[in-house]
C-alpha cells in the first residue's frame, strides 16, 4: 500500500503586486516523506512553505495538507507545525512558556501542559535548567532548540522547517542534522524542509525538489536513495559526492 | 555588593558635585551683582524658608503630589485602554487619532480656566488638567507599541489560530510593555506640570495651597525666597516620581532584556 500524500500543491501560483513568484508549481509529498526544498535566494522557497502552512493564500491553484484533504484553514487540521527560520520565540517568556504558547492558545489542561511540554524538551535536548532561561540568555544552538521544541509540543505529524539551521555554525548544524534525522525516523514525521546548504538536502532528505526559473517552478526532482540510519561518516562516502554534485548542477542549471 | 556601592557613588558623585557649585554659584553670583532679594534670594535665605515654612511646604506638597499621581494614574489606565481599542481596529485609529494629537497640541493654560469653570476649583479640576496634559505619550507610545509586534510572531500567532483576545493579551500587550514604560516615564513629568499648572487656576483653598498656588501667591507678594523654595519642591515632586518610574522599568525589564532599557529603540 503505498502510503498517502498529505502535502499537495496542484499548479500553485502566487503574485505579489503583480510580480510573479511562484508559478504552476505541483508538489506532492507522501506521508513519512522527507522532502527538501533547494532554490536561489528569492525564488519563493519560503513563499511556497507558508503557503502550505496556510499563511499565504496561492492567487491561483490549490493547496491541500493533511491526511484529510483539508487545508489548514478549516478547523481541526493542527497535526501541521512551522518552524521559522528566526527562532522567534517571546522574550518576556522563558523557554518553559515559550514551549507552553500553542498548548495554551489551545486551551489544553495545566497537567497535561506540563507532561507535553517536559516531554517536548527532553526531545529536542533542552534541560530543566535551561527551560528557565529567558531568550536573551540562550545561545543561537538553544533557541532553535526552543523553538523546534515549541513546534514539537502540539505532537505534529507533519513539520514545515523554513532554513531552521541556517544561522547555526557548521559543527552544530551537522549535530542538529542527526538529531532531526534520528527524530523523523522515530517519529514518523512528514516533513518539508527549506534549505540553501546542499549537503544537509542530501543528508536529510528522501527527495529532493529544486525551484528555479523566473517565475519559479519545480525544475528538477532527485531521489536520495541512501540507506537509513544516516550518520556523519555518511559524508565521506563517494555515492554522497555524486549526489551532491548532481543536486549542485541542477541547482546550477536553475541559477542560470 | 561591593561593586553596588562603587557603581553608585560613580552615578551620583558627579551630579551632587554639580549641585554644589551651582549652589556656590548662585550664592556669589548674589553677593557680587548685589541683586535685591525679592528678584534672587541667596540659597542661605531660601533654605531658612524651607524650614521656616517646613510644615505648609509639605502640606502643600502633599496636595500637588496627590494630584499628580491621581492624574498620573488616570492618564496610565485611560491611556492604555485607548490605546487598546486603538490597535484593535485601523479604522478607529484612522478617525481618532488626529483628535488624540490635539491633547499634544492645545497649550494647557488656554483651557485650564475652562475646565476650572466647569468642574469648580479644588482637587479634581486639578486632575482633570494633569490628565490632560499627561494622556497623549501614553497613547501614542503605547498604540505604537502594540502595532508593531513583529510579523514573525504574528505569523506564529496565526499558524495556532490564535484568537483576538489571546492575540491581545499574550502577544501586542507584553509586546508593548516596554513603550508602555517609556510612554509612562515622559507622562509622569507632564502629570507634575499638569498638577502645578492647574493649581494656578484652580487652587485649593487660600488656607490649604498646593505648590502651584504657592508660586502664585508667593510671586504676586514679591516673596521670591518662598517662590524659590515651592520651585524646588515642585522639582523634586516631578524627580521623584519620574524616578518611581524609570526604576519599575528597569526591575520589570531586566528579567525579559538582560538589562536592555529599551529592546525596541
Ligand atoms: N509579503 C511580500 N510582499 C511582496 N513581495 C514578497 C513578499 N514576500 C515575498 N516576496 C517576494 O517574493 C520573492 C520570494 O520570496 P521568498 O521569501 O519566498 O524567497 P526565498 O526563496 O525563501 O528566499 P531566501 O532563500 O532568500 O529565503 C522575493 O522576490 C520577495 O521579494
Ligand atoms: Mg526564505
Amino acid at each position: 500500500m503505498t502510503p498517502p500524500i498529505v502535502i499537495e500543491t496542484c499548479a500553485a501560483s502566487m503574485s505579489y503586486a503583480g510580480q510573479t513568484v511562484l508559478s504552476g508549481v505541483d508538489l506532492r509529498c507522501a506521508a513519512g516523506e522527507f522532502v527538501s526544498l533547494l532554490g536561489p535566494s528569492g525564488c519563493g522557497k519560503s513563499t511556497l512553505l507558508r503557503m502550505a502552512a496556510g499563511l499565504e493564500q496561492p492567487t491561483s491553484g490549490s493547496v491541500r495538507i493533511g491526511a484529510g484533504g483539508r487545508s489548514l484553514d478549516s478547523e481541526g487540521t493542527d497535526a501541521t507545525s512551522f518552524v521559522f527560520q528566526d527562532p522567534n520565540l517571546l522574550p518576556w517568556r522563558d523557554v518553559w512558556h515559550n514551549v507552553a504558547l500553542p498548548l495554551e492558545i489551545e486551551g489544553m489542561d495545566r497537567k497535561e501542559q506540563r507532561r507535553r511540554i517536559a516531554d517536548s524538551l527532553r526531545l529536542v535536548g533542552l534541560h530543566e535548567a535551561d527551560a528557565r532561561k529567558y531568550p536573551h540568555a540562550l545561545s543561537g544552538g538553544m533557541r532553535m532548540r526552543a523553538s523546534l521544541a515549541r513546534a514539537l509540543v502540539t505532537r505534529p505529524s507533519i513539520l514545515l522547517l523554513d532554513e531552521p539551521f541556517a544561522a547555526l555554525d557548521d559543527m552544530l548544524r551537522t549535530q542538529l542534522n542527526e538529531e532531526l534525522l534520528a527524530l523523523w525516523q522515530r517519529e514518523n514525521w512528514t516533513v518539508l524542509f527549506v534549505t540553501h546548504n546542499i549537503a544537509e538536502a542530501v543528508f536529510l532528505s528522501n527527495r529532493i525538489v529544486v525551484l528555479g526559473g523566473k517565475p519559479s517552478r519545480c525544475v528538477a526532482e532527485i531521489e536520495v536513495p541512501l540507506p537509513h540510519p544516516r550518520d556523519r561518516t555518511l559524508r565521506g562516502s563517494a555515492e554522497f559526492a555524486r549526489l551532491t554534485a548532481e543536486v549542485s548542477a541542477s541547482l546550477f542549471e536553475a541559477s542560470a | 555588593m561591593n561593586d553596588r556601592i562603587r557603581h553608585a557613588l560613580i552615578v551620583s558623585i558627579p551630579p551632587l558635585v554639580t549641585l554644589l557649585a551651582m549652589i556656590v554659584l548662585w550664592h556669589l553670583a548674589v553677593i557680587v551683582f548685589q541683586m535685591p532679594p525679592y528678584l534672587v534670594p541667596t540659597p542661605k535665605r531660601v533654605g531658612v524658608v524651607l524650614l521656616q515654612e517646613a510644615g505648609p511646604l509639605a502640606r502643600a506638597t502633599w496636595l500637588s503630589g496627590r494630584a499628580a499621581l491621581c492624574g498620573f494614574a488616570i492618564s496610565l489606565g485611560l491611556g492604555t485602554s485607548v490605546a487598546i481599542v486603538f490597535s484593535q481596529s485601523a479604522l478607529v485609529r484612522r478617525s481618532l487619532y488626529p483628535y488624540a494629537i490635539f491633547l499634544q497640541t492645545v497649550p494647557i493654560v488656554a483651557i485650564a480656566p475652562l475646565i476650572i469653570n466647569w468642574l469648580g476649583p479644588g482637587f479634581w479640576g486639578v486632575v482633570v488638567v494633569s490628565t490632560i496634559i499627561s494622556l497623549f505619550p501614553i497613547v501614542a507610545s503605547t498604540t505604537a507599541g502594540l502595532t508593531t509586534v513583529p510579523s514573525g510572531l504574528v505569523d506564529l500567532f496565526r499558524l495556532h489560530r490564535a484568537n483576538r483576545i489571546q492575540r491581545l493579551f499574550k502577544l501586542q500587550l507584553p509586546h508593548a510593555v516596554p513603550a508602555l514604560i517609556n510612554g509612562a516615564r515622559a507622562s509622569s513629568g507632564l502629570a507634575v506640570v499638569g498638577s502645578i499648572v492647574g493649581e494656578f487656576f484652580a487652587g485649593y483653598s487660600v488656607d490649604e495651597p498646593g505648590l502651584g498656588m504657592i508660586i502664585t501667591h508667593s510671586s504676586s507678594l514679591l516673596k521670591t525666597d518662598l517662590l524659590f523654595a515651592a520651585m524646588i519642591l515642585s522639582a523634586l515632586l516631578g524627580v521623584m516620581i519620574f524616578g518611581t518610574v524609570s526604576l519599575l522599568t528597569m526591575l520589570t525589564l531586566r528579567r525579559w532584556y538582560g538589562g536592555v532599557a529599551d529592546p525596541n529603540a
